[in-house]
């Protein structure tokens, strides 16, 4: 059956690394902060889906919604199993600490900020930068446009596209609200 | 799209982000009484300058790259599991015609040339005059105040034998103990409870595992994970 030979055999494993370990790689790393452990998440997310592979259906859902959500809850057990703090951006950015108390799990959060800067590095340079410099450095939108030699109306215009298209990448990583 | 709309439109990011000065945020909302697309587009873009709030893109840590053998040590993860299950089958059978076939004093010896090799062995709880002079002892370390834990790994010719001393740990607490490999593989050695008595527990445990082969040794008590790297 094709579905389950995906991860039973060590080709579809391979395979199945290839595409996505890097990334699992990335994210129980920017969660837990220790690389041995980031490590041990990516393995132990692959022998338990290399487990369940009978359960997995590629018509449900792609390979690497089901992949994450395994390494969601590995990230989670392993965490708690060796009492390691999760690591939480630093919260630089204006308007942080009231909007982040809607998310009170430590490491579903951290998890998200994963997400949401692995999106961000998926966006094209001229809407990352717009986003960076006006959000996440705070600064004013004249001095973003004498930066990037545009009009302050082109800034502000990209920082509309840059968040529909970050919206748009966040999409196809399984964000949907 | 007219372009008067279209500029309402693009300026619902900024809007969005709290980036508008307060004249032009409450033009921005009275044209969102007016207008039904940008209301929705407006509820699309909201989630997502809330999800921005959770990142830092200065975070350097998500864009390492795994090193450059993981993805075979997964494979060699997954490998070593489907062996063991197929050993763990052979065993079950094993067991079960041993079971018919032999006396029971034979049968534990049988099982106890197995088991050390085998996932979750039985602790054998011996006296502690056997400790063989080539040992190695080390500690544990981040243990809660108070308790000790130690572990004596010495060399042998079916594996490696580690005796592990306990004190002042919560009495009956679960101890499962491993020899780690230098890819990051846990051989198991078996697992035991603690009794707390003066002078703590001592257990005498095995594992397969070559003595060079292994680089720590790994306890977990309950849900705490200790190591004590090897020499």
């Amino acid at each position: 059956m094709a579905r389950s030979s995906t991860l039973t055999q060590d080709d579809g494993l391979r395979t199945a690394y290839r595409a996505h370990g890097p990334e699992l790689y990335g994210m129980a790393l920017r969660t837990l902060g220790d690389r041995g452990l980031a490590e041990e998440v990516v393995q132990e997310t692959f022998l338990r889906a290399w487990n369940a592979a009978e359960r997995f259906d590629p018509e449900l859902g792609s390979l690497r919604t089901w992949l994450f959500a395994i390494a969601r809850n590995v990230v989670i057990d392993v965490a708690r199993a060796r009492a390691v703090r999760p690591r939480v951006a630093e919260g630089d950015a204006a308007g942080v600490e009231d909007r982040a108390d809607e998310h009170e799990d430590p490491y579903e959060r951290a998890m998200l900020g994963w997400e949401v800067e692995e999106a961000l590095r998926r966006l094209g340079e001229a809407h990352r930068i717009v986003l960076v410099e006006t959000y996440y450095r705070g600064r004013p939108y004249a001095e973003v446009s004498a930066q990037l030699g545009v009009p302050e109306g082109t800034v502000k215009s990209r920082v509309y596209y840059a968040l529909r298209a970050l919206r748009n990448v966040l999409e196809e990583m399984g964000f949907d609200a | 799209m007219p372009d008067e709309h279209r500029a309402w439109r693009e300026r619902l990011g900024a809007y969005v982000l709290g980036h508008l000065a307060p004249d032009e945020a409450a033009a921005v909302r009275a044209h969102l009484e007016g207008c039904a697309a940008c209301r929705s587009e407006e509820r699309e873009l909201a989630p997502v300058a809330q999800r921005l709030a959770l990142g830092s893109p200065q975070e350097e840590s998500a864009r390492a790259a795994p090193p450059r053998d993981l993805g075979e040590r997964v494979v060699a993860r997954v490998a070593r599991e489907r062996r063991s299950r197929r050993r763990a089958q052979r065993l079950g059978a094993l067991r079960l015609a041993g079971a018919g076939a032999l006396a029971g004093g034979s049968l534990a010896a049988a099982a106890f040339t197995l088991w050390p090799s085998g996932d979750e062995g039985p602790a054998p709880a011996r006296p502690p005059a056997r400790v063989a002079p080539a040992g190695e002892v080390v500690a544990f370390r981040g243990l809660p105040p108070g308790v000790k834990m130690q572990a004596t790994v010495t060399p042998r010719a079916w594996g490696t034998s580690i005796a592990v001393n306990v004190e002042g740990a919560p009495a009956g607490i679960r101890c499962t103990v491993w020899l780690r490999r230098e890819d990051g593989t846990r051989i198991p050695a078996g697992s035991f409870r603690y009794v707390d008595r003066k002078g703590g527990s001592r257990v005498l445990l095995a594992s397969s595992l070559p003595r060079s082969e292994a680089v720590a040794v790994g306890l977990k008590a309950g849900r705490w994970t200790y190591a004590a790297p090897l020499r």
